[in-house]
């Protein structure tokens, strides 16, 4: 069978039968045959080559196997006596693969995935591309390279360096490093193995045994098994069917509500730029930026009606978990504070900045199509579970944070070469690019009629106390009649509010006062 | 001796807790007749609660729009009379002004 594969050119698994009694030599051959049977076609065609697999006992204790640089994979011989005698496939391990067998399977794949990975198996389009690219690093270097080539020049793996995984796996670019990576990857909790964490060549090759051997991988990561299918061309069979909504724990301060919350991203209308704007205070001199959905009530068509169905809206927003009564400045440079992503209801986000910090926010669409629109809110959800990463006020702070999600989520290419690190200058760079509407801030009332724009009650405050002053000033006098205070100064600029004398009083009275 | 005054203290939380229940069903009870401008709460109609969350998250909004006569008009005023007048229909022919009132009123 082995030998009619060989003339055609693919993957063949050839067992080293040195030493195996035919019991052993059969139990091995069919776990090979399996995984074999289990990995994609692609991947069994690319990689055109004979593997040796033997079983050895040069190994530590509790592992289960191991690959050469080129075509050799090695198991841990401690396991041959269960994997024969079958008591394997019952044997329960505290892995989430289950059983002994199971996880003896998924070591074979997850080590050809170290093989296929290094042997630089690219399509060839992304071939001409990478070509490309590390010609063009050579000429111009870093500086000179278009954004379509950054992370794609010097490639030297099929995978595990592909800037799109890098980003969805959780090693994002640092900011202002011209494409280069985040040393550690932060999307730690709920990993269902945490030794693919330790660097992206673990991660493709981890992620590759779940996508391959469970079903409900899909629904995990929906992200990531769509990029290994679209790499390989190919979908695992029976794999399950997911729900369509995401779930989120609820973190308003309304404890009526469920502590469970779903988003479903077919409701979800647009996704603004949420940006808190700025006071003098040294955590939010420069604003604080968080990301808006505006979702559709249930039973109402996707349309601009959704942009008023503010109780249904959501807002994603990185905050440094401050478990302290007081902000120390150093914990904050240094990245002792973590960051986490909270899905808020929008009424308390417009409520903590408006009325108790008293800062305006603007919220501007940003220009993204249906696909990117699913995909962020995807992305979004998963961050929420999966996030928990270091807080650093300049070079990881909340506009980093969210521009992070927003390219990894949405893949838009304009977010490749994108960097900043204040929450206003991200606005500006988004508008620059095209990919945020700021015209939509351009009149004032109707900005906030229609929901960009919820200005601060600093502004409303301000025009009432004016009012009540320039009314005790006057000479008029001073009965029940009050002033119906305010005029425009928030609204349309002019510099002092004026005031006329009308029912119902809204200054308050001092009648001891007025009658001395 | 202290009966009395436990018995008494009992009785206000009563009479509180009922108190209280009554405010939540106006909030949720709303009727406007704009004809005479003037905004009455029964039970009549019956909005649901999350209708009346958006009307209740309006009450500043409402404020200030009342107290500028319009000038200032919030999103989430705008959100309330959005659904007031989809789902109580004597509001549809009412003022923007008589709306912020009664939401202001409640």
């Amino acid at each position: 069978m082995l030998c009619a594969d060989a003339a055609q050119a693919s993957l063949q698994l050839r067992l080293k039968t040195d030493g195996l009694s035919p019991a052993e030599q059969q139990a091995s051959q069919a776990l090979l045959d399996e995984a074999l049977g289990a990995l994609p076609p692609r991947f069994i065609e690319q990689l055109d080559r004979r593997i040796d697999v033997g079983w050895t006992d040069k190994m530590p204790e509790n592992a289960y196997g191991q690959a050469s640089l080129v075509s050799e994979l090695d198991l841990n011989r401690n396991l041959l006596a269960s994997l024969t005698d079958g008591s394997a496939a019952t044997q329960k391990t505290n892995r989430p693969h289950g059983t002994v067998r199971r996880e003896m399977l998924a070591t074979v794949l997850h080590e050809l995935t170290h093989i296929y990975d290094r042997a630089r198996l690219w399509s060839k389009d992304e071939r001409a591309l990478i070509q490309r690219c590390s010609r063009q690093n050579n000429i111009t270097g870093l500086i000179g390279l278009p954004d379509q080539c950054r992370g794609q020049n010097d490639r030297r793996f099929t995978l595990s360096d592909d800037p799109r995984l890098l980003d969805l796996a959780g090693w994002p670019q640092y900011v202002g490093r011209r494409g280069e990576r985040e040393q550690h990857n932060n999307q730690v909790a709920r990993s269902p193995d945490i030794y693919e964490t330790t660097s992206p060549l673990e991660f493709v090759a981890v992620n590759m045994e779940y996508f391959l051997l469970d079903p409900s991988y899909a629904c995990r990561r929906p992200a990531l098994a769509r990029y290994y299918k679209e790499h390989f061309g190919w979908a695992p069979p029976g794999e399950d069917a997911c729900g369509k909504t995401y779930a989120f724990l609820n973190a308003g301060n309304d404890f009526a509500k469920t502590p469970l919350g779903q988003i479903d991203p077919e409701r979800v209308y647009e996704i603004d730029y949420l940006l808190a704007e700025a006071n003098q205070n040294l955590v939010s001199r420069w604003g604080h930026s968080m990301l808006r959905l505006v979702i559709c009530a249930p039973g109402r068509p996707r349309g601009p009606d959704c942009r008023l169905d503010l109780d249904q809206h959501l807002v994603l927003s990185y905050r440094a978990f401050v478990g302290d009564v007081q902000l120390s400045s150093w914990d904050g440079l240094v990245g002792k504070y973590p960051s986490r992503l909270f899905v808020l209801p929008l009424a308390q986000v417009i409520d903590e900045y408006t009325k108790t910090e008293l800062r305006g926010l603007a919220s501007v669409p940003l220009k993204l199509n249906r696909q990117e629109i699913n995909d962020t809110v995807e992305h979004a959800a998963e961050m929420h579970w999966s996030y928990d990463g270091n807080y650093f006020f300049i070079s990881n702070n909340c506009a980093v944070e969210s521009l992070k999600l927003l390219r990894s989520g949405s893949a838009n290419p304009q977010l490749t070469g994108l960097d900043n690190i204040t929450p206003n200058g991200l606005l500006e760079v988004l508008s620059a690019r095209g990919l945020a509407d700021t015209s939509v801030l351009n009149d004032k009332r109707e900005a906030l009629r229609l929901g960009y724009h919820f200005d601060s009650f600093r502004e409303r405050y301000q025009a009432m106390l004016m009012c009540c002053a320039n009314v005790c000033r006057s000479s008029r006098p001073r009965s029940k009649t009050g002033c119906r205070w305010m005029h425009r100064n928030a609204v349309n600029g002019s510099a002092r509010p004026t005031c006329a004398p009308a029912p119902p009083c809204c200054c308050w009275n001092k009648p001891a006062i007025a009658n001395s | 001796m202290r009966s009395p005054l436990i018995v008494a203290a009992l009785g206000l939380l009563v009479l509180a807790d009922v108190a209280q229940a009554q405010t939540l069903k106006a909030t949720s009870n709303i009727i406007v007749r704009a004809s005479a401008r003037t905004i009455d709460f029964t039970s009549d109609t019956t909005t649901s609660i999350r209708d009346s969350k958006i009307v209740r998250e309006a009450h500043d909004d409402a404020a200030s729009f009342v107290a500028t006569n319009g000038e200032i008009r919030g999103a989430q005023l705008e959100a309330a009379f959005d659904t007031l007048r989809t789902r109580v229909p004597e509001a549809r022919d009412a003022s923007d002004q008589t709306l912020a009132e009664a939401i202001l009123a409640l």
